[in-house]
C-alpha cells in the first residue's frame, strides 16, 4: 500500500513539475531598441537674386546682367525669343545639409505684362553661368530635363509671379549644385513686342526677386 | 502512517500547483499560441538614428534615408514611423536591416505625407 502511494506520488510530481518546465521556456536574446529625431521648422527670404540677367536672341554675343528688367519673349517669336536666368546664394540662411526644404517659392515681380498669357517655365540649370551670360552662352548650359514648375503669367501687370521650386531647393540643401534656373515659355502670341514680359532684377532696386524657404533641420 | 499521510498531503499540494502553473501557462487565445517566459532584452549596437527625407514639388515626402544602421542589426527589423502634430503618426515603414547594415531607405508610407506636416521620426530595431 505504502510503495502504492509513494509511487503515485512520484509520478504525480513528475508529470506536474515537467509540464511546468516546459511552459517557462525563455527566449534569450531579444534585441529591441527605440528612439525619437525631432526636427525644427523655420523660415529664410533671400531678397535679391546673386546673379540674374536675360539674353536675348537678336543680340546673340551681349550681356544684359547690369539691366534693371529681366525680359521674357516666348520661343514661338524666334529669332526673337528671350529668356530669364537667375540664382541665389542660400548660404545666407545656414541650413544644413541634413535638413531639408519643406516648400521653396521664387518670386520675380512682373511689371509689365504681355498682351497674351502664358506659362513661364522654370527650368533648373546644371551648369555654371556668370551675370555675362550671352544668348550664344545659354545654348551651352546644361538643364534639367523638364521644367521644375510652369506658372500662368497672366496679362496684369506689378503682381508677383510665383514659381514653387521645392525639389529644386531641397535638392540645393541637400549639396546638389545650384545654378539656380531659367525663366522662358514655349508658347506663340502676337509678335516680340506684345509677347514680352519684363521682370524687375536685381539692379532695379525694388521689388527684386525673392527666394522664400519654409525648411526643417 | 499518519506521517506518511501528511507527506502525500503536501506532494499533492506542489504537485496540484505545478500543474496548476502549467495549465495556466498553456492556456491559448483560440488559435494564437501563448508562452511565458523571461527574455533578456539588449540593443544590436544602435545608440541612435538620424533620417533625412527627400520631397517632390509639391512638397511631399517621397523619400526617408536612414544612415549609419549598425551591420550588427542585420536580419532585425527597422521600423520608422513619420510623426506629426501631437505626436500623432503620420504614416509609417519598416524592412529587414540588410547585411552589413548601412543606409536604408523607405519610399513607401501607407499615406501621402506633407513635410511641412512632418515634425519627427520614431524609430524601433527589433529582432531576436
Amino acid at each position: 500500500m505504502t510503495r502504492r502511494l509513494l509511487l503515485l506520488l512520484v509520478l504525480t510530481l513528475a508529470v506536474g513539475s515537467s509540464v511546468a518546465y516546459a511552459a517557462s521556456l525563455t527566449v534569450s536574446s531579444w534585441h529591441l531598441w527605440a528612439g525619437s529625431q525631432a526636427l525644427t521648422k523655420a523660415t529664410c527670404t533671400i531678397t535679391g537674386a546673386q546673379i540674374d540677367t536675360d539674353v536675348q536672341q537678336k543680340t546673340p554675343t551681349t550681356s544684359y546682367g547690369t539691366a534693371t528688367t529681366l525680359e521674357l519673349v516666348p520661343s514661338g517669336d524666334s529669332p526673337k525669343e528671350e529668356q530669364v536666368f537667375v540664382q541665389f546664394d542660400l548660404s545666407s540662411c545656414a541650413i544644413p545639409t541634413t535638413g531639408g526644404a519643406d516648400s521653396a517659392t521664387l518670386s520675380l515681380y512682373l511689371s509689365t505684362a504681355p498682351t497674351t498669357s502664358f506659362n513661364y517655365d522654370a527650368t533648373r540649370v546644371t551648369s555654371a553661368w556668370a551675370s555675362t551670360l550671352t544668348w550664344n552662352q545659354a545654348q551651352t548650359l546644361t538643364y534639367a530635363g523638364s521644367p521644375t514648375t510652369s506658372p500662368v503669367g497672366g496679362t496684369t501687370s506689378g503682381v508677383q509671379i510665383s514659381f514653387p521650386v521645392t525639389v529644386d531647393v531641397d535638392s540645393f540643401i541637400k549639396g546638389g549644385s545650384n545654378f539656380g534656373w531659367r525663366i522662358s515659355d514655349t508658347g506663340s502670341g502676337q509678335n516680340a513686342v506684345k509677347d514680352l514680359a519684363t521682370f524687375a532684377s536685381t539692379d532695379s532696386g525694388a521689388n527684386v526677386p525673392t527666394l522664400t524657404i519654409n525648411y526643417e533641420k | 502512517m499518519k506521517l506518511l499521510a501528511k507527506i502525500l498531503g503536501t506532494a499533492l499540494a506542489v504537485a496540484a500547483t505545478f500543474a496548476a502553473t502549467g495549465a495556466a501557462a498553456s492556456l491559448a487565445f483560440t488559435s494564437t499560441p501563448l508562452s511565458a517566459g523571461n527574455a533578456s532584452v539588449t540593443s544590436c549596437g544602435v545608440a541612435s538614428l538620424s533620417a533625412t527625407r527627400n520631397v517632390d514639388n509639391a512638397g511631399n515626402v517621397t523619400q526617408v534615408t536612414i544612415p549609419s544602421v549598425p551591420a550588427a542589426c542585420a536580419g532585425e527589423t527597422l521600423s520608422v514611423t513619420l510623426v506629426g502634430a501631437a505626436n500623432a503618426s503620420l504614416g509609417s515603414a519598416s524592412a529587414v536591416v540588410p547585411a552589413g547594415g548601412g543606409t536604408m531607405s523607405f519610399s513607401s508610407f501607407g499615406a501621402t505625407v506633407s513635410a511641412a506636416s512632418l515634425l519627427g521620426y520614431r524609430y524601433a530595431v527589433a529582432g531576436a
